[in-house]
């Protein structure tokens, strides 16, 4: 992990100055003890120590990258589809609505990554979505983005 | 005893089970851990008062540690990390045909450590309660200090990673209106952010949203072998040899989960060190042996009794799961602590008599329906991702009606994901989230009783006994490593 942490430690240095730069913005109005931009800086200082440690460590140590850290063709594609699938779903979310959304987007992650007819798919989407929404929505009643067609 | 009255009404009861029996699921799948699934509960249960939602959470907590066995055992993948070593010598007996006997000698082992470590949950909560009445700013402050340094020192990985973690955690609990002053902090004029980061899209978004993408990176494979139940019954020098080991390892479990930051995890992996220590056959560990199954099991049920201490009478969550659950009460309204077995004792107690009701469940439960779990385990992975990646969708809309919550998900989910591949802890992160604001106000109350003058937590007592506490529990991974260099330095010149 030794490269992976000298760059990590290289984020969360410039995390805390950027920290401690916006801290200078704040007010420091207080009637009683420290005022809002205490925590901050120590927040930023903190950060600063830590990374440093934390880049000498990784500097001096010998470790390796674990097995099979950079996962084969197949899993980057699952992994990535997880992550861009959600991306849609976020920004869509609100667009659409809860179960249309849930319909596709179940029914895309299915066909991507489950080995099997394509009426299967379609079917187990179906139930995915129709069935969660039918127990959050109507059952417990938890409140659920309705998108331009209404549900 | 009051307790039970509130336990066993319809409602808290189908709370207890139903926890219990996702809890067993969710241990059970590969990759979703209990953490997870709590976070993915919290915002469901938003419409049921606290103590409905704290009881199926709970339910949810140790549920997870009967679930993960089923996997450990049967398929060699851990379900759960807690159940890392159950894997060893529960899937060797497995080979040998007798998983039955293993997941009894587990399920068996879990009950009754379990609920002896809810015995004395119940014996030491209350007088724990009664001496942090005496708490005030200062050592309020010292002792979310400590459960933060604890964490990241006992809590596995890398101390100085948690530290980093916790730091980025109370940075991301500053965004919005400062909690003293009220002014408006890393905003950027940004309506959204003024009410802060929630911590629950935080959550589901690492740890369930996280996890399971670390997990798509391989297939997962499980394919069951066969097992009988009849074949669960050991033989009477196993129930001693297990009964020896469900007592070693509750206890030390117990203890273990008792200490904020060390969880069921460490617990088991210290009980199964211990049990192959005080063997007199250490070297058949790891071949088949019911102590090496009966002790870490023991350990882990009786730590998630041990975590609840610090988090009922203290408020410092004993692990990354109660964490989520201190969260959770947070956002309900209850403020654990010493106030709380004052202010609600029915809701302690409701919660404290679930944790035997839900115990007795898993186990009467859990032999019968083990092939009940096999077949839903049995569903393609493909499936359950959808599946649990929109629930916790809908789960964390349903918070603020809010698409924010969503989109802070998402990015913590993508986060998550290279957190949990780079190894950067994440609970740490998610309780300086949860506790940087109290953390916050305490510290600027304290100094402000002292004038600014930071001895103060220093010369309160009880502070400065919590302070130190934290910093050893800080240097210890350091200690143990010089410790190991010496031993293995004497035993090479030897």
């Amino acid at each position: 992990m030794k490269r992976v942490d000298m760059v990590v430690s290289v984020v969360f240095f410039l995390m805390g100055a950027w920290v401690l730069w916006q801290a200078t913005m704040l007010p420091t109005f207080s009637v009683f003890g420290p005022g809002p931009e205490f925590m901050p800086n120590l927040a930023g200082i903190l950060l600063l120590i830590l990374s440093t440690i934390l880049f000498v460590s990784s500097a001096r140590s010998r470790e390796p990258l674990p097995e099979g850290f950079i996962p084969d063709r197949a899993g980057v594609i699952r992994v990535a589809l997880i992550l861009l699938g959600l991306m849609v779903y976020t920004a869509l979310l609100d667009v659409v609505g809860y179960l249309p959304m849930t319909f596709v987007y179940s029914l895309f992650m299915l066909l991507t990554m489950w080995r099997t007819r394509w009426y299967k798919s379609l079917l187990v989407a179906a139930a995915i979505s129709g069935g969660l929404y039918w127990v959050f929505v109507m059952v417990l009643e938890v409140p659920a983005p309705r998108g331009i067609l209404g549900i | 005893m009051m307790g039970f009255s509130v336990a066993l009404t319809p409602q808290n009861l189908l709370a207890a089970l139903l926890g219990a029996f996702l809890g067993t699921i969710v241990g059970a799948l590969p990759g979703l851990g209990s953490s997870a699934g709590i976070a993915v509960l919290v915002p469901i249960s938003f419409n049921y008062d606290a103590t409905t939602a704290l009881i199926l959470m709970c339910g949810v907590y140790y549920g997870c540690m009967y679930g993960g066995t089923i996997t450990s055992v049967l398929v060699n993948l851990p379900g759960e990390s807690a159940t890392v070593m159950t894997c060893l010598d529960g899937y060797a007996l497995a080979k040998k045909g007798q998983a039955g006997k293993a997941l009894g000698v587990a399920q068996i082992g879990s009950f009754i450590a379990g609920t002896l470590g809810v015995v004395v949950l119940m014996l030491i909560a209350p007088p724990l309660a009664e001496f942090a009445l005496t708490f005030g700013p200062p050592e309020y402050f010292a002792l979310m200090v400590l459960g933060l340094t604890a964490l990241a020192g006992l809590g596995g990985g890398s101390p100085v990673k948690s530290l980093l973690m916790a730091t980025f955690g109370l940075l991301l609990s500053m965004v919005g209106t400062d909690p003293v002053g009220g002014a408006a902090r890393f905003t950027f004029n940004n309506v959204a952010f003024l009410n802060g980061i929630e911590f629950i899209p935080v959550a589901v978004g690492l740890f369930a949203i996280g996890e399971l993408a670390v997990t798509a990176e391989r297939t997962v494979d499980l394919s069951f072998g066969k097992f009988s139940l009849a074949s669960m019954i050991p033989t009477i020098e196993e129930w001693k040899a297990s009964a020896g080991a469900w007592l070693r390892g509750g206890v030390l479990g117990f203890w273990i989960g008792l200490l904020p930051g060390a969880g069921a995890t460490i617990a088991s992996f210290i009980a199964y060190a211990v049990e192959k220590r005080v063997s007199k056959h250490p070297e058949r560990f790891g071949t088949g042996v019911v102590e090496g199954v009966a002790a870490p099991e023991a350990a882990n049920n009786a730590a998630t009794a041990g975590a609840m201490v610090p988090l009922l009478t203290l408020g410092v969550p004993g692990s990354g799961s109660t964490a989520v659950m201190l969260g959770a009460l947070m956002i309900h309204g209850l403020r654990p602590g010493p106030l709380l077995f004052q202010q609600n004792p029915e809701f302690v107690w409701g919660l404290i008599a679930s944790m035997y009701i839900g115990n007795i469940a898993l186990l009467i439960l859990n032999m019968p329906l083990v092939p009940l779990f096999t077949s839903i385990l049995r569903l393609p992975y493909a499936v359950l991702v959808p599946v649990i990646i929109t629930v916790s969708f809908i789960g964390v809309y349903g918070i603020n009606n809010s698409s924010f919550d969503v989109g802070v998900m998402f990015v913590f989910g993508v986060l998550g994901y290279f957190f949990k591949k780079f190894e950067y802890p994440v609970a740490p992160l998610v309780l300086a989230l949860v506790l940087g604001d109290l953390l916050e106000r305490s510290l600027r109350q304290s100094l402000a009783m002292s004038q600014n003058d930071p001895s103060i937590f220093f010369t309160q007592p009880i502070s400065a006994t919590l302070l130190l506490i934290g910093m050893l529990s800080l240097i210890s991974p350091l200690i143990r490593d010089m410790w190991d260099r010496r031993r293995r330095g004497a035993s090479a010149s030897a």
